[in-house]
């Protein structure tokens, strides 16, 4: 009886995990924005290996707050900013506001997200429900040496049902030159590992995803919080520390922590500053990147009004990413142990256990396979799930994708999805 | 393959070959000048030349471009007239001597064309001018954008930005100098005549351009299409004007000391 009740928890989770693949999969496209092509003068290959996967430089110009690494990122734009007070007006702090500036444009890009999906559980199999009415609308930009803003919403139409989502809204504070200590206010995805679902290629990894029991706590897709990192030792090691609602965003009366350390050996540094190899393509290295965190959360289970019951968690992981020309090998981990995740058995805590190991391999620039084998057990249900698939740029903004999965979820492996999709962005 | 010489070798080899050419480099902001690349240049002797002395013939002063940075807002605005090219040597600007005589005028092209090129051919060959120039990468363009350069002229490209950069051309047959990092440069020697787009492929939105011509006489227009090409023998000559995504016009011109006038007027190339 108890196993049935079990294994039909199972099911429903695997259908709430099925959807929110669905769901993250269009949304987490929004990292790829033109806005920064438009204000550099800049084309998509110098950040992006195939969008949203990043370059080493995209990575750095991130980790700088969406700057150029070295300073002086004004002198790369397009058109020069609007000056907010003369510079000359510091010298009169405090009788004045320190003076700052605005891009000359909205720094805004449209992302539009077409796909087919193919899922032999489904009712319908084959759904076009993606197909149209998925728009993204990212601003991101720096506003000058210290501050930064990312702001992206979505608007999502199933059926008669139109939604808007907001995806990520933060900003970033670089109080020094270099990344060294800045800080991200807002929405936004918790450092945890240096993988992150926005940027890399691939369906969601489960470990980012899969929630247990009924503890609404995934990695994914935001927190709401701040968050203290940076890059330090030469440009080779990263950290970040931060404190988020958690709880897929509940109002939580204590918040979650978390802390994530990380190092660089090889290839460009993670400030971008100096490499200790020159590539010939910008997505080549020869590079390993570690990474570990741990993650200390409490959630209300059930009605997040009643929240009669907590459950107490900690995430700890890992990974290492290792990139060798065109081929880049991933291998990442998580455990998780939670007290009482089980709404209806408050007795019984849960441990988790995720693996996975990704290879991406850049063909051509403009062809980028990924396979992907990821392993779980989730409060004693274990799964197994192989995907992969292929990214096509049909243009540096226009790309083209056809992703597969089977999955071996208690018992037999099967097909789970097909989808096959086209990405703009303008 | 990539020639790869210890840095030791190269330094050894610059110091021996001219310390005047190395203190030159080194006022011009300009890093260890990687030899060209057997590889790039396949007309090209495999055996590189001593660093230094490939990109310098001393004592010609080395133009001060390479330490002028881009105004901001300011992208493309410099030609090789006004910055990128090496300003002529004292014998070149010199007031106009007996029997040399300047030509200037005023090309005319479609709006938002990039910057054109006149020269002067069956004038004598002047080994002093034309021979060298260079081509900075500084926040992620190629400055100037458009350079001239005599056949067999060589060109520095020196990276000026904190992160690598490469440069290829797929013109004219094509070559790849490879990527190099900041403060390095590296040379090369466009010996056919001809526009030659230059590209970097770690950023593609990168572009410029060399305009490799059958003589040393020569200007790029200013922004306002004016040139002057100094220092002409007497002579009748032809004029050619033509550009990156230009068409190209040619004029008969006589020289007899003093300037003399000419304008063209190009079309957009297909
Ligand atoms: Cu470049």
């Amino acid at each position: 009886m108890k196993s049935r009740a079990r294994s039909s928890r199972i099911l429903l989770a695997a259908m709430a995990l099925a959807s929110l693949v669905l769901v993250f999969s269009v949304t987490r496209d929004a990292e790829a924005i033109p806005a920064f092509a438009r204000q550099y003068g800049r084309d998509c290959q110098t950040c992006h290996v195939a969008y949203p996967k990043l370059t080493p430089f995209g990575e750095a110009f991130r980790r700088n707050g969406w700057r150029h690494p070295g300073g002086g990122d004004a002198d790369y734009l397009r058109d020069p900013p609007i000056p907010l007070g003369q510079e000359q007006y510091a010298k009169l702090f405090p009788h004045t506001v320190w003076p700052g500036r605005t891009p000359a444009h909205i720094p805004l890009a449209v992302t539009i997200a077409a796909r087919a999906d193919y899922e032999p559980h489904s009712d319908a199999k084959l759904s076009f429900a993606n197909m149209a009415g998925n728009v993204g609308l990212v601003a991101a930009s720096s506003i000058d040496d210290v501050f930064s803003g990312w702001a992206g919403v979505t608007l999502r139409a199933e059926g008669d049902v139109v939604s808007v989502e907001v995806e990520r809204v933060f900003g970033v504070v670089q109080p020094f030159d270099d990344p060294v200590m800045n800080l991200r206010l807002g929405r936004f995805d918790p450092t945890l590992w240096n993988l992150s679902n926005h940027r890399m290629l691939g369906l969601t990894p489960w470990m980012m995803s899969t929630p247990v029991r009924d503890n609404p706590f995934t990695p994914l897709p935001t927190q709401t919080g701040f968050e203290l990192g940076g890059v330090v030792g030469a440009g080779r090691v990263d950290y970040a520390v931060g404190v988020v609602e958690g709880g897929g965003d509940r109002v939580n009366t204590f918040k979650d922590v978390y802390a994530h350390l990380g190092a660089k050996l090889g290839g460009l540094r993670l400030d971008g500053k100096d490499a200790d190899q020159v590539s010939a393509q910008a997505w080549r290295e020869t590079s390993v990147q570690l990474g570990g965190f741990g993650y200390f959360g409490q959630a209300a289970l059930g009605d997040p009004a009643l929240a009669s019951q907590e459950d107490r968690f900690f995430l700890v992981g890992g990974e290492a990413s290792a990139t060798l020309r065109d081929f880049n090998l991933i291998l990442a981990g998580a455990y998780g142990r939670n007290q009482r995740p089980s709404f209806a058995e408050p007795n019984e805590k849960a441990n988790t256990i995720h693996l996975m190991s990704q290879l991406d391999v850049v063909v051509y620039p403009w062809l980028v396979p990924t396979v992907r084998l990821e392993w779980r057990d989730v409060a004693d249900a274990g799964a197994t799930r192989a995907s992969g698939g292929a990214y096509w740029l049909l243009r540096a903004n226009v790309r083209a994708q056809l992703l597969a999965s089977v999955a071996n979820d208690g018992g037999h492996l099967e097909l789970t999805q097909v989808l096959a999709g086209l990405n703009l962005a303008l | 393959m990539k020639t790869s010489i210890p840095w030791w070798v190269m330094m050894a080899a610059a110091l021996a070959s001219s310390s005047a050419c190395t203190k030159d480099l080194a006022e011009l902001g300009m890093g260890p000048v990687v030899p060209e690349s057997p590889a790039a240049d396949h007309e090209e002797p495999a055996a590189p030349t001593p660093p230094a002395a490939q990109v310098c013939s001393c004592p010609h002063s080395h133009e001060p471009a390479l330490a002028q940075p881009l105004a901001p807002g300011e992208p493309d605005s410099r030609t090789a007239s006004d910055g990128g090219e090496a300003p002529p040597s004292p014998a070149v600007v010199a007031p106009v001597a007996t029997g040399v005589g300047s030509i200037r005028g005023v090309v005319t092209s479609p709006p938002r064309s990039t910057r054109a090129v006149v020269y002067v051919e069956g004038a004598p060959a002047d080994p002093s001018r034309g021979m060298r120039a260079s081509v900075n990468q500084h926040r992620m363009q190629f400055i100037p954008h458009v350079t001239t350069v005599s056949v067999g002229g060589k060109v520095v490209f020196h990276n000026g930005d904190p992160f690598p950069h490469n440069v290829f051309s797929p013109d004219q047959g094509g070559f790849d100098l490879g990527t190099w990092g900041k403060g390095g440069a590296r040379v090369y020697t466009f010996k056919r005549p001809g526009i030659y787009s230059l590209l970097c492929n770690l950023h593609p939105a990168m572009l410029a351009y060399v305009v490799a011509v059958p003589s040393s006489h020569f200007a790029v227009t200013d922004r306002s299409g004016a040139f002057e090409i100094q220092g002409v023998p007497q002579g009748s000559y032809q004029v050619t004007a033509t550009g990156p995504r230009l068409g190209q016009a040619t004029k008969t011109v006589a020289v007899a000391g003093g300037e003399v006038s000419v304008d063209f007027v190009l079309e957009k190339s297909k």
